[in-house]
């Protein structure tokens, strides 16, 4: 027995495993994104090797202003859901709000549904025409449209407040009691407690919350395509460049999805590092009370969660109202009638069971593989498997239509044909949502002795069969949540899907999305509520009988 | 070892064999053809159910913007997955007629001998580029009669509009104002421009209107029409400066998988009950002498038409759309 | 029944020489100790055993057969662990037969061990329970009976007994005793508590950084350190450096016996081989150093005194069976009588004993 060979280690099958991650990364990431790279430097005059996408970028303020106007709306919305998820979450950990289930489950049920059908909704209640800002009009009240960047700045915030506050609040209830009673009787005033001793603790959920939304923002495509206008973002540009370049070298539209994803990993590098020196353990002692607020203060905190909830509902209470109103052909009347949903009747079933055959596909790879890999990321601590992490969290990066184009790109050439097939899709459903699987896995792994695992392989029992039987049983709850969570997105996904459809492989959002665009509101509604029902009635039984989701939401 | 080694093999071949399962399905049908239509969703909806009745042929459809159609088709051409482009602009077709398949219908002696313009593509139903306009934003007086009306800067930010590069009817509409004005075309034009709100799609120009979003809009005759059958506010305007009346087209993708579904839907297609269908239901006028215009709308001879020319149309494609992508950075729409 | 032998085992961890060139032969039926602080390498040792790490170099025997490239699950060890690793989604009967199931023994059998099993660490009738209606030393039985049922080569044990209250662990570090002397199955136990490692083994190894630093039994270890690593580790004692002796007779005639300056020897005595008397005696057998109690404190059995010699040095002595009378206040002059023949001597620099 040598000694050269002692020091590799043993291989076995998590060995396989990790070599299988590669092969993941290599095919559904590197491979499509290096694609693109190379697409981007091809001139789609002389189709040779070439800087002269980046020169006719960078040459137009056409093109550079989408870089910042993408910065404006993705900080914008940002800021908006740190104004927004913040109060919500100190309120609602803090104080008896009465309702508090129902609130935030309304608050991540608003998070869940397609956003560019809110961003519509948002055209029926503040475009120039829209019956809330006429109606605020006869108070006096003239508030701008909903177009253009404020509008898309509204809608972000309201869309992805959620990630802030479900972050925060969870931080906000780990914070040792005593440390806030230790300001008091240090003699701090509740405010100044609040901004010196609270607010610094959970800096990093709030900061981990606000990237959540910023790289949400960054990537949105159905929202500034809907409401928009002439105001163009680094999404729409490159889906707008990708389908005027279709068939040919997509020189252009590459150049922007590169450019995308340098913005968003400059980003993520600097959260990474401005958070990196700000991490606090605590050893919770004191548990977090409830008070309960009286008077004015009471009501206000009461009027200010619900406001916040309402008008986060209130592009889905539209939706709805909408797919019940009295139509004939394309024009709604007053009253109510079911001929929006009579006029999807046909369709719906397709394109229904295209969304679940592919959703739940993509999740049942998304759950084996995930949960296998999440194993490997929090339990291997070799160099592979570290190495491996950070490439497993690219999706988290790459905007569904920057994915989309590469996978086009990438998977319409020899050797693999695979345009316009539902497996392409599944693909890329399988490698956007994995990322939610792994990291589920992972933080229910961190609460799993590991001893436990190494009882069942000292009994005899091989690795592989000691996942099976020791580690997975323990996984359930931790893998249902990933797996759900895996699911209601890849079902609402429209930015790759809208690159990557045919005819035959057309999903829900798709649908609802080409609706949406022929001014269809009637049916767009129905089938909007329709996938809204099933996602939402998803996630409440996920609710009730597991209590899970806040995890795997935060990722 | 060897047992672990068989299990992820096992999982490798397990996954990609779902994949292509998944991928296979549908394939398998005995009967299908595959369309890739501009038509609105609703028309999709509203016909295709009624050819899966008459001929028992599944039919499945792509809706995209008819550039995308082109596209989309050029880019297949390899590997044809498409067998018949239904409904998108004759230019767009007489500019690839080598990716189209000649065919002769059933019926061909009943069409109207002035839709028989295109080479490799067939005439589907007559189109008229109109405005639409909202009643309740604008008085009589306050409604556009012309193209060059358009260019007033009180309609500044209320016209609606499809995008040239994205619509096939927005590029006719193009090039009718550069047909009709000649010279001075691109001046015009661009003075229109200036006052458009653009979107992806000219089926959404009518419901922009419709709701007050936008007080003008350019669009197809059969689209404005259905909301003005629908009760909204909104009124047709033929420009008194001309317009074009043209076919929009059909036609047979060259080595199409299924031909001779591919034939039996533009069979259908054109058949006297299809297009007595899209008179009376989508207010297109029908290409067949044999079926009745629809009483809500004018005749032919009340609007006033220019000749229009598809080969120079098709031909100056893509330099025109070149010219109005410049123009659209330039204003910065 | 098997034999272990390490040789020259090596493990590296980024940054720390976890074990560093261990050798050691561990007879069969042999109850073995590794005794250290945390970190000294004796649960990373363990492991290595196990298979859970991958020794850098070195081989284990087990039975005279090399193991290096067995995987953890074939080398038939059985192992107790510090936090029981019961499965807490199985019960009892579940967790004890898990092994036997793996090993595809038949399932009457199966019963009939689980039911020894469960008998010999006093767990009959808990058979359905889940872990969660446990309590930590029930816990640590179905671990235990899990561990043995398999009938394993060796039997390795992680601390086991840590997480257990004081006096349980005295009743079961016996139990555990008893049955390894009953079954007579080599066994392999990891602690940093010396007064347990004393009380159980048959042999002990020291170990710190890495290194062994002395193997033998618990009286060689206690009586006779290798050094004076093991001799504090492992109970009490007090360390005065040779220079600050004073005149003293006794003790500074045997320095110079020892011939080492002053300057290089330590001596060491364990409190309880030192008393107090109240006036200077002398001969050959003893040596006495001036002092003043500078603290005292009563636990019981014995009083501890601190005895300050000037100097800086400062000796405990501890009074078994303490009368009243012994009892004596702080700042009594007194002399610390210190037997000659009990006294350790090390090198000041590499702490080995001379």
């Amino acid at each position: 027995m040598s000694i050269r060979k002692t020091r590799i280690g043993r291989f076995d099958f998590w060995t396989l495993v990790t070599i299988f991650g590669y092969f993941i990364v290599g095919l559904l990431l590197i491979y499509p994104l290096f694609n693109i790279f190379k697409a981007s430097f091809i001139s789609n005059e002389t189709g040779t090797l070439s800087m002269s996408n980046y020169v006719e970028f960078f040459s137009k303020k056409y093109y550079t202003r989408t870089i910042l106007n993408s910065l404006i709306v993705s900080f914008g919305g940002t800021l908006g859901a740190l104004l927004l998820g913040v109060p919500l979450a100190f309120f609602t950990s803090r104080f008896k709000i009465r309702g508090k289930t129902f609130l935030s489950t309304f608050a991540v049920l608003s998070l869940l549904s397609p956003p560019f059908i809110g961003a519509y909704s948002w055209i029926i209640m503040m475009g120039n025409n829209g019956f809330l800002r006429k109606f605020l009009m006869t108070f006096g009240l003239n508030l701008p449209t909903i177009f253009g960047a404020g509008g898309i700045i509204l809608v972000y915030s309201l869309q992805y407040y959620p990630f802030v506050f479900l972050l925060t609040s969870g931080a906000l209830s780990n914070v040792d009691r005593s440390l806030e009673e230790a300001a008091e009787n240090l003699g701090a005033k509740s405010t100044m407690r609040f901004f010196r001793v609270t607010l610094p603790l959970v800096i990093p959920s709030v900061s981990a919350g606000a990237l959540m939304a910023f790289m949400m923002s960054l990537a949105n495509f159905g929202t500034p395509m809907i409401i928009g206008r002439s105001f163009h973002v680094l999404p729409t540009m490159a889906y707008n460049l990708y389908t005027s370049e279709i068939g040919e070298n997509p020189g252009l539209a590459s150049t922007v999805s590169i450019l995308l994803i340098l913005v968003s990993t400059l980003i993520i590098f600097f959260q990474r590092y401005a958070s990196s020196r700000r991490k606090y353990s605590s050893n919770m002692i004191n548990k977090q009370t409830v008070d309960t607020l009286h008077g004015v203060k009471n009501l206000l905190v009461h009027f200010i969660s619900y406001l916040i909830v309402s008008i986060s509902t209130l592009p889905l209470a539209v939706v709805v109202f909408y797919s019940f109103k009295k139509t004939k052909g394309p024009v709604f009347h007053p009253g109510f009638g079911l001929q929006s949903y009579q006029k999807v009747f046909h369709d719906v079933p397709v394109t229904i069971t295209n969304s679940l055959i592919f959703s739940v596909t993509a999740v049942i790879f998304i759950v084996i593989i995930g949960t296998l890999l999440g194993f490997v990321m929090s339990r291997k601590k070799n160099l592979p498997a570290k190495i491996l992490d950070p490439l497993l969290m690219i999706p988290y990066i790459i905007p569904g239509t920057v994915l989309g184009i590469g996978f086009i790109v990438a998977f319409n050439n020899k050797p693999i044909y695979l345009a316009g097939t539902a497996t392409i899709i599944i693909m890329s459903y399988f490698i956007r949502r994995l990322p939610y699987s792994i990291r589920s896995s992972a933080s229910i792994l961190k609460q799993i002795d590991p001893s436990l695992e190494e009882a069942g392989i000292n009994l005899g029992s091989p690795p592989g069969r000691t996942f099976r039987k020791v580690t997975v049983p323990l996984m359930i709850p931790g893998i249902v949540s990933g797996a759900i969570m895996s699911w209601v997105t890849a079902v609402n996904e429209l930015s790759s899907s809208i690159v990557l459809y045919v005819g035959k492989t057309m999903t829900m959002p798709v649908r609802i999305y080409l609706s949406v665009l022929d001014g269809l509101f009637g049916t767009a509604s129905a089938m909007a509520t329709i996938l809204l029902v099933s996602t939402g009635l998803a996630l409440f039984i996920v609710n009730k009988f597991l209590g899970v989701g806040r995890e795997t939401i935060a990722g | 070892m060897k047992r672990m080694i068989f299990s992820v093999l096992l999982l490798l071949l397990v996954s990609f064999g779902v994949f292509a399962t998944a991928a296979a399905e549908g394939e398998a049908e005995a009967q299908s053809v595959v369309l890739y239509s501009a038509h609105t969703q609703e028309i999709i909806d509203a016909l295709v159910p009624q050819f899966e009745a008459a001929t028992g042929i599944k039919a499945e459809v792509v809706k995209m913007g008819s550039s995308d159609v082109i596209a989309r088709v050029k880019a297949e051409q390899g590997n044809p997955q498409c067998d018949v482009i239904w409904s998108i602009g004759g230019e767009q077709l007489e500019a690839n007629s080598d990716l189209l398949q000649t065919y002769e219908p059933k019926d061909w002696d009943k069409v109207d001998d002035v839709f028989k313009v295109g080479h490799g593509w067939l005439p589907y139903t007559g189109i008229v580029m109109v405005f639409v306009a909202n009643t309740d934003m604008l008085t009589e007086a306050q409604m556009p009669k012309s193209w060059t009306d358009l260019s007033n800067s009180g309609y500044k930010g209320i016209i609606s509009s499809a995008r040239a590069d994205k619509s096939g009817s927005s590029y006719m509409q193009l090039a009718t104002v550069l047909n009709i004005y000649q010279d001075k075309g691109w001046d015009v034009y661009k003075s229109i421009l200036q006052n458009f709100v653009l979107s992806g799609s000219s089926s959404a120009v009518p419901r922009f209107v419709n709701d007050g979003e936008a007080a003008v809009g350019i669009t197809l005759e059969d689209n404005a029409y259905r909301y003005v059958a629908g009760g909204g506010p909104v009124k047709i305007i033929y420009p008194e400066d001309g317009t074009t009346a043209a076919p929009d087209g059909i036609a047979l993708v060259k080595n199409g998988p299924n031909s001779a579904a591919a034939k039996a839907f533009i069979d259908w297609a054109l058949s006297a009950e299809t297009q007595s269908f899209l008179v009376q239901e989508m207010g297109r006028r029908p290409i067949r002498s044999d079926v009745p215009i629809s009483p809500d709308l004018p005749a032919m001879s009340e609007i006033k038409t220019v000749p229009y020319d598809f080969a120079w149309s098709a031909g100056s494609k893509k330099d025109f759309v070149a010219k109005w992508t410049e123009l659209v950075q330039e204003l910065g729409l | 029944m098997a034999s272990i032998e390490l040789e020259k085992i090596n493990k590296n961890f980024p940054g720390v020489k976890a074990l560093n060139s261990v050798s050691q032969k561990i007879e069969s039926g042999e109850f073995f100790t590794l005794l250290g602080p945390s970190g000294c390498g004796k649960t990373t040792l363990l492991r290595t055993i196990a298979g859970f790490y991958q020794q850098d170099s070195g081989h284990i025997y087990l039975s005279d057969k090399v193991i290096d490239n067995v995987p953890a699950f074939k080398r038939d060890t059985g192992m107790v662990f510090q936090s029981y690793a019961v499965f807490p989604h199985m019960t009892v009967y579940e967790n004890v037969a898990f092994g036997l199931k793996t090993r595809k023994v038949n399932d009457s059998e199966i019963k009939e061990r689980v039911h020894r099993a469960l008998e010999q660490v006093h767990l009959t009738g808990y058979e359905s329970r889940t872990p969660d209606q446990l309590s930590g030393g029930q816990q640590q039985r179905v671990g235990l009976a899990r561990a043995m049922v398999i009938e394993p080569k060796v039997l390795l044990m992680d601390e086991p007994l840590s997480n257990l209250d004081a006096k349980l662990r005295v009743e079961m570090r016996t139990e555990i005793r008893n049955m390894q002397k009953l079954l007579g199955i080599t066994t392999v136990y990891v602690t940093h508590d010396q007064e347990e490692a004393l009380a159980i083994s048959d042999k002990i190894a020291v170990m710190n950084f890495g290194v062994v630093q002395q193997v033998g039994t618990p009286w060689e270890i206690y009586k006779e350190p290798a050094n004076l690593f093991v001799a504090s580790f492992v109970g009490d004692i007090n360390v005065i450096n040779g220079a600050s002796l004073g005149t003293e007779v006794g003790l500074t005639s045997i320095l110079v016996d020892k011939n080492q300056s002053k300057e290089n020897i330590n001596i060491a005595i364990r409190p309880e081989e030192l008393s107090i008397v109240t006036d200077e005696v002398s001969g050959d057998e003893f040596s006495c150093i001036p002092g003043v109690i500078e603290k005292s404190s009563f636990i019981g059995s014995l009083i501890r005194y601190s005895v300050d010699c000037g100097n800086d040095v400062t000796l405990t002595v501890e009074l078994h069976k303490p009368q009243s009378e012994a009892f004596m206040p702080n700042g009594t002059s007194i002399f610390v009588k210190v037997p000659v023949k009990s006294i350790l001597y090390f090198h000041s620099e590499t702490g080995e004993r001379i």
